[in-house]
């Protein structure tokens, strides 16, 4: 077993080093071949923003340029949170292969950037690198229309595209659920939109369409971290041929590889939210679940809130501390928190909690969840429902309905056993290594011929 | 004898020559040549000697002579002058000198002298007109008896000619001695000096030989005239007596006479006034009347021609009456004031009141105050926009209140400029903000007190305009106008906003007023258009196949879409061209050309137009601009869907001959048919003029079937060869801001032999009218309709049935 080491990403403190397993290499290429370039691009630089997205590019990148035959270079936004070098585009503050864009704004209806002088700078950076693959990580900041330009610049690369969430087909942050009623939504058409944002004309949803199906479809492969998200974006009108579910890689923890007995089965059984609370992701959900819990007397069941909210809208904020100011003994709220606390609290208690209201991808939290042996409550919709298997890795209920949620907690609060057999079932988060290994079998194509003919 | 001369003793200069002595009674006359008798310093001196030894000397005033005078002195070189003679022998010597020194000297013995004979000319003469000149020493010389000047008339028949103006134009009346030695007679003159010899006029009008003599001696010297004939130009057909500038009425008022006796009945006559720096012309009113010292071959006039005050005096008038006519003014001539011409002019026509000079003599005078309320009915009237098409019309938009009813006319008027009435082409709207007005003089509150009117105006420009209203009593009142404004695509949003018309009142409002308004108004903004500016962007497509011409208005970001579009494909071989017709996104529409093309690699031409001028005036500004074999016009919000539609448009073309243009199938984004050729019906709805339908329009599209015949495509992508867009001039420029102008352009394609067809398997997406949504869409609805009526007017005689005329019936089906 060959033993690599990676830099894991912890807020702003020093990176430090874990150790993890290699996978079998399938992907190996052969040690007489030139390495594989890869450009990795992310929408934003975890050093700069704490997203799911770009947490998983990185670690991505880092994985590849850990790898022998390899090489790979960084290309992440800015995002505005970086200060503007007079006359250029692209810097690099943080390593000879890392490179930032610093954004110029942005269209974010179209994902259309209106910077000129990035294809110019961009271009030049493609030529000189001449990557085999490049690989995006989400296409804000950069533009839709950054593939045509890949495409015009390295005719036979390898474009590879990583959906993290359902932006291209609803302009409600990607998030598929209607304005104002938060209500879910299964398909996007443009009169539909237009209700959701009456200020926008049908005809404008229709161009919005028409301009992110138009540069998509110069996009060689598309990855998606849940099979929900993948069938979503084949409904909407990408070629299925062109999918691969791949979920995205966990950072693997020494101390989480043994397996960790639930800690107690003590007074009371305590499920625990982590996360960004905001309405989407259910925190109105939990706190009247827990009111409805609370006229149940006797049952030992306690719920903790972890998180920070804000940076909510004021509404929400208002509402939401209304709610707190009411909320029974039975819910704590502790806080935010810092990414890297959020194993230690999760072994904390005895379940974690996602109610979101809107369909999700692929949760971080619940891959967290699963890699601390802790079974996950959630929603019954979309992504969430696909990585947590009713039963095995943990219990749905019905999504957006407090009461369905307050039953289940009464249920496992009067047989916790149930939460404690379930970590012999409960699956694992896939590795870095592991996904990675995976996305190298989406490269391959270009590994093994250098025409694009055929693709 | 003659002698030659070396001067300053290096070169032989020409003969200088004392040539002739000619003596009459009392006097005598030297000539030769001088070759510097145009100096100043030429003198002639007599020097003689008396008997007794006794020397006598007398300087000779000389003159030049400049051909006028006959024989061989009328050469530049010659010379004369004249001096009285005293008892001498005249055996002395004339001695020329020049700056002092002596250049000839000459004595003529008695054979050598000549007996004088009197010279002169007849310049003109005509029974209207009798001009000339006399040359006789004893006129001017003192201490003479002055010969009478005669005019000898067929051998038999004298008449006495009073000399009487001043010849400054004859070299020798430089002589100090010389005054007058002219004669002019004019109608008056000459009818009293025929009328003192028994003659009648005609005697000079038909005379075959006429002599001037002086002293009873037939003057030498040019051919007199002969049979009434002038040497001179053409014969005056009459005079100006007195004229002046009214400025009141913004013109010349003249009066005189002219010659002939046929009837006069015309009121107007095409009019050139000539002065010293230029002339005046237009269309003269004139008027008639009996003069007794012309009667029997003339007529008194008085005439009025528009036109602003000359800076040089008036010397001449021609005016197109019985042919071309030239009127000279007399020797009299004079230019009057206002105060003193317009009476004096009125005094002549008393005779004959009615004409329209008389009437608009006798006018009240606009003096820049409101009249109104010194009518004798009570009639409130308020004008709010007045803008002003020289040479097009004029547009008033306003109210009128006349709860009496007591208005019989209201006409604009300017200075020597007077319109039809206005309610001749005349809307009448509501005017909700009146009411209460309204109710205060008891009219019914379904009144409708607003009017846009408008003024045809064949003028380059009125001089104090303003309104006149007459009542049925006849009194008149005055409105003065605001300051008239230019025509502007505001105005005529301005005019046709809040307008709702009927379709019984559309031939009324719309042919009668919007229209012909509308297109004064755009032909005045489109004439003040200037140059475009072109911006490449990326490479030169060298040669192209097809130019692309896409106008932009509003929506720029249509760019944006459509290149992305065409990126999928490229353009190769393709021209594209963007014309910017808002000018205030000219940097917007620089940045994004840019963007686009360094994102999508679509090079392109920018023309930007430095003002708004419309959808046809843009396309045409851009087509002479186009390399293209062929051209595509393309609107902005039409986007392909593959990469063949244009080289299978231009494939048809290239195939057929006989084909004009191409169109395309258009679709609208939910995939429902937004073009699929164009047919011409008539609406009833809209006043029965013709209008293009969309046939299949928002329906599911049939399969396609290839080229299919139609009456027109839209231009919204209309494929042609660019040397027939370019030998019809592009589109109508008349359809302002745009509407219409396709159709019109089809038509004048198949009225050249060729078709017009869809091709039904090319398929595009067009969001229809996204570019044009727009604040305000009522006066653009208005405005269409307007387009529609030009178009009728055009092309209406091309679709089976009429549009409903004024008062027509309407019929509904």
């Amino acid at each position: 077993m060959k033993r690599r080491r990676i830099a894991k990403l912890r807020g702003a403190a020093p990176a430090e080093t874990v150790v993890v397993t290699d996978q079998p290499a399938a992907e190996a290429p052969l040690a007489t071949a030139p390495p594989l370039r890869v450009l990795v691009m992310s929408h934003m630089d975890p050093r700069l923003s704490r997203g799911g997205a770009e947490i998983a590019g990185f670690q991505m990148y880092q994985e590849l340029s850990s790898r022998p035959n390899v090489t790979a270079w960084f290309l992440s936004a800015s995002g505005g949170k970086l200060p503007e070098r007079l006359g250029v585009r692209l810097v690099q503050p943080f390593g000879p292969n890392e490179y930032v864009y610093v954004t110029q704004g942005f269209d974010h209806f179209l994902h259309a950037n209106p910077d000129p002088e990035f294809p110019i700078e961009f271009t030049a950076l493609l030529h000189e690198i001449r990557p085999d693959v490049v690989h995006l990580h989400h296409y804000t900041n950069f533009g839709i229309e950054t593939l045509h330009l890949i495409r015009r610049a390295l005719p036979a690369a390898r474009m590879i595209v990583t959906l993290h969430e359902y932006l291209a087909i609803c302009h409600h942050f990607g998030q598929m659920v209607k304005r104002p009623s938060f209500g879910l939504c299964s398909e996007a058409s443009p009169r539909d939109c237009h209700r959701c944002f009456p200020e926008v004309a049908e005809q404008e949803f229709f161009l919005r369409q028409l301009y992110f199906s138009r540069f998509l479809d110069e996009a060689d492969a598309f990855i998606a971290p849940s099979h929900f998200l993948a069938q979503r974006y084949i409904e909407w009108g990408l070629p299925e041929g062109r999918f691969h579910v791949i979920e995205n890689g966990m950072v693997e923890e020494v101390s989480t590889i043994s397996p960790v007995a639930h800690p107690r089965l003590g007074k009371e059984l305590v499920f625990g939210f982590f996360g960004q609370i905001s309405r989407l992701k259910g925190a109105n959900v939990l706190i009247k679940a827990a009111q409805l819990l609370a006229e149940e007397k006797d049952l030992p069941v306690r719920i903790e809130m972890y998180g920070d909210h804000s940076s909510q809208p004021e509404a929400f904020r208002k509402d939401f501390d209304e709610l707190l100011a009411e909320a029974p003994a039975n819910f704590t709220f502790r806080g935010p928190y810092e990414n890297w606390q959020v194993r230690s609290l999760m072994r904390g208690v005895d379940a974690v909690v996602v109610p979101s209201i809107w369909w999700e991808n692929s949760p971080l939290v619940i891959q967290e969840a699963l890699s601390s042996l802790r079974p996950i409550i959630c929603s019954d919709i979309g992504g969430m429902a696909e990585k947590v298997r009713d039963g095995i890795d943990g219990f749905h209920f019905r999504a957006g309905d407090p009461r369905s949620l307050a039953g289940l907690f009464a249920t496992l609060g009067r047989a916790p056993e149930r939460l404690q057999a379930m970590q012999s079932t409960m699956g694992r988060p896939p590795s870095i290594a592991e996904t990675t290994s995976q996305i190298m079998g989406v490269y391959q194509p270009i590994c093994s011929q250098t025409s694009r003919e055929g693709l | 004898m003659t002698s030659t001369l070396l001067r300053d003793g290096l070169r032989p200069v020409a003969i200088d020559a004392i040539e002739s002595l000619e003596v009459g009674d009392g006097f005598g006359v030297v000539a030769g040549w001088a070759s510097q008798s145009s100096g100043s310093d030429l003198n002639l001196t007599y020097f003689s000697s008396l008997p007794g030894g006794q020397a006598q000397t007398l300087s000779i005033s000389l003159s030049p002579l400049d051909g006028q005078f006959g024989g061989p002195l009328d050469h530049p070189d010659g010379f004369i002058g004249m001096f009285r003679i005293g008892a001498g022998p005249l055996d002395g010597d004339f001695v020329l000198s020049a700056g002092g020194q002596e250049i000839a000297r000459r004595s003529f013995a008695p054979e050598e002298r000549k007996v004088f004979v009197p010279r002169g000319r007849v310049e003109r003469a005509s029974p209207v007109d009798l001009r000339g000149w006399v040359f006789h020493p004893a006129l001017w010389l003192q201490g003479l008896d002055p010969p009478a000047v005669e005019l000898r008339v067929d051998d038999k028949i004298l008449l006495q000619l009073p000399l009487n103006e001043r010849r400054d134009d004859l070299g020798f009346s430089k002589l100090p001695a010389v005054d007058i030695a002219g004669f002019r007679l004019l109608p008056t003159d000459i009818k009293r000096i025929l009328s003192r010899a028994g003659q009648q006029p005609a005697l000079i009008e038909n005379a075959s030989r006429m002599e001037l003599l002086v002293g009873g001696i037939a003057v030498v010297g040019p051919s007199p005239a002969q049979g009434g004939k002038t040497e001179e130009g053409s014969d005056p057909a009459g005079f100006v007596d007195f004229y002046g500038h009214v400025p009141d009425l913004g013109g010349y008022l003249l009066a005189g006479w002219m010659s002939g006796t046929e009837p006069r009945t015309v009121e107007s006559a095409p009019c050139v006034l000539r002065c010293e720096s230029g002339k005046l012309s237009g269309e003269a009113l004139i008027a008639w009347h009996s003069r007794s010292d012309v009667e029997g071959f003339g007529a008194g006039f008085v005439c009025f021609l528009h036109g602003e005050r000359a800076d040089t005096p008036f010397f001449g008038m021609e005016i197109e009456f019985s042919g071309r006519r030239l009127l000279l003014p007399t020797t009299a001539g004079r230019e009057l004031e206002e105060s003193t011409l317009v009476p004096g002019c009125m005094e002549l026509l008393k005779a004959r009141p009615d004409g329209l000079l008389q009437t608009l003599l006798r006018q009240p005078r606009f003096t820049g105050k409101d009249t109104l309320a010194e009518l004798a009915a009570h009639v409130q009237l308020a004008i709010d926009e007045f803008i002003l098409v020289p040479g097009d019309g004029a547009l008033l938009t306003g109210w009128i209140i006349d709860p009496t009813y007591a208005v019989r006319s209201i006409k604009l008027r300017a200075r020597g400029f007077q319109s039809q009435e206005l309610t001749s082409a005349w809307v009448s709207q509501p005017r909700p903000d009146l009411m209460a007005a309204l109710e205060s003089v008891g009219l019914a509150d379904h009144s409708t007190p607003g009017f846009t009117a408008f003024v045809p105006l064949n003028v380059p420009r009125l001089i104090a305009p303003h309104l006149e209203v007459t009542l049925h009593l006849g009194q008149v009142g005055f409105k003065s106008l605001p300051s008239p404004r230019g025509g502007s695509l505001k105005a005529i949003r301005s005019m046709l906003s809040g307008v709702e018309v009927a379709p019984c009142d559309m031939a009324r409002s719309f042919a009668g007023v919007f229209a012909p308004a509308t297109r004064a108004l755009n032909r005045a903004r489109l004439s003040q258009r200037a140059g475009h500016t072109l911006v490449n962007v990326g490479p030169e497509v060298a040669a192209p196949d097809i130019s692309v011409i896409v106008p932009l208005y509003g929506r720029i970001d249509w760019m944006l879409h459509q290149c992305a579009q065409f990126s999928t494909h490229g353009l190769p071989g393709v021209e594209l061209i963007y014309v910017l017709d808002d000018p205030p996104r000219k940097n917007d529409v620089i940045n994004l050309a840019q963007r686009c093309f360094r994102w999508f690699g679509i090079p392109m031409r920018l023309v930007l137009l430095p003002q708004n001028v419309g959808y046809g005036p843009a396309n045409n500004e851009a087509l002479r601009v186009a390399r293209g074999r062929y051209v595509c016009f393309l609107n902005s919000d039409v986007l392909p869907r593959d990469g063949e539609w244009l080289r299978r448009m231009a494939g048809a073309l290239e195939a057929d001959d006989d084909l004009g243009a191409v169109g395309a199938r258009l679709l609208f984004e939910d995939g429902t048919v937004q073009h699929d050729g164009m047919s011409l019906r008539r609406l009833p709805l809209f006043g029965n003029i013709p209008f293009p339908l969309h046939p299949g329009k928002g329906q599911r599209p049939p399969p396609g079937r290839g080229l299919r015949q139609v009456e027109a495509i839209t231009g919204a992508c209309m494929v042609l060869p660019r040397a027939l867009a370019q030998r019809l001039g592009g589109f109508d420029e008349d359809y302002a801001v745009g509407d219409f102008e396709d159709v019109d352009l089809c038509l004048r394609i198949r009225a050249k032999g060729l078709t017009c067809a869809v091709h039904d398997e090319v398929v595009m997406w067009h969001l229809e009218r996204q570019s044009q949504q727009a604040p305000g869409v009522s006066w653009r609805q208005n405005l269409t309709t307007v387009n529609a009526w030009t178009f009728s007017e055009r092309w209406g005689h091309a679709v089976a049935g009429a549009a409903l005329s004024p008062g027509g019936v309407l019929n509904l089906s």
